[in-house]
């Protein structure tokens, strides 16, 4: 290498800057129908990447199918789209049912009482 | 060739793919220049330097080892990749020569570039866009991947004469270019 020559090369040093983009290794072995071994690799960035995936469509499925079951449960039971009547009475708790009856037991007297003044 | 790769040579041809994958990080961007500044596009260039080292894994088996350097058998494969793919696309058409030495002026300049360094940079792109594509073939393994006359002329399938000879007018258009910038070597 001569002294012109050098001095090119000083020239043209910044072009030795130019660098591509990462392109796995895991892809030219698999191109090449080659078994990748080397744990070392991209190979098993793109298993977790595998596992990862798989584990996040488990969770997404097991957890429609959780909604699913309560959703057909409360349907079974008929408390979601047609609360009745008897449902509401049955959430009243005893003291007020008891409470509701002793009231209606007075009414009753008190209007026998009335009727018998008459 | 240096002992080290040598040493790796051996493995990957016994089929060490660890060995092979060294080898790969080791030469994956030189191979990837020489490529780029053939084929003019980026990802073109990273596509087909990937298929190089595919047909390398694929042929290491039989590579002989007479002492020349690993890299020069990548660079010939890369040269005829580069070659079949132009015979392949006889629809490519040639990019915007000027737009392209732009692009990798862009590529090559840093955040903290100066003013010094983009004066620089602008005439790299000017003298390059003069050259013929064989003296750039040259002119980027002589200059840029400071390669020694024997190796390019195996990379290449010249003599080592005619490539001085076609050095020597290189570097005078270069000089010539470089005189009407008023650039100083």
């Amino acid at each position: 290498m001569n002294k012109d020559e050098k001095k090119f090369i000083k020239l043209f040093s910044p072009l030795r800057a130019i660098k591509p983009r990462e392109v796995l290794l895991t892809r030219v072995l698999e191109t090449a129908g080659a078994p990748v071994t080397d744990s070392s690799n991209s190979r098993l960035y793109n298993k977790k990447i595998g596992w990862w995936s798989l584990g996040y469509a488990r969770i997404m499925i097991g957890s429609f199918a959780v909604l699913l079951l309560v959703v057909g449960v409360l349907v079974a039971r008929g408390g979601v789209l047609n609360p009745s009547k008897e449902i509401v009475a049955l959430d009243m708790d005893s003291a007020a049912i008891s409470d509701m009856i002793s009231r209606l037991e007075v009414s009753q007297s008190y209007e026998a009482e009335i009727i018998s003044q008459e | 060739m240096d002992n080290d790769i040598r040493v790796l040579v051996g493995k990957a041809r016994q089929g060490d793919r660890a060995a092979f994958g060294e080898l790969y990080n080791e030469y994956f961007a030189p191979i990837y220049r020489f490529v780029f500044f053939k084929i003019k596009h980026k990802e073109t260039a990273e596509d087909l330097t990937q298929a190089v080292f595919t047909k390398a894994l694929s042929a290491i088996a039989n590579f002989s080892d007479t002492g020349a350097p690993v890299l020069s058998w990548l660079y010939t494969i890369a040269r005829n990749h580069c070659i079949d793919y132009y015979k392949k696309k006889r629809d490519v058409t040639v990019g915007d020569q000027e737009g392209f030495w732009h692009e990798i002026a862009d590529q090559v300049a840093g955040p903290a570039e100066n003013l010094e360094m983009r004066e620089k940079r602008e005439i790299i792109v000017r003298v390059m866009g003069v050259l013929s594509d064989d003296q750039r073939e040259l002119v980027i393994l002589r200059f840029i991947e400071e390669k020694s006359y024997a190796e390019i002329a195996e990379i290449l399938g010249k003599s080592e004469e005619s490539l001085r000879a076609m050095n020597y007018r290189a570097m005078k258009i270069l000089r010539e270019e470089l005189g009407k910038m008023k650039y100083d070597l």
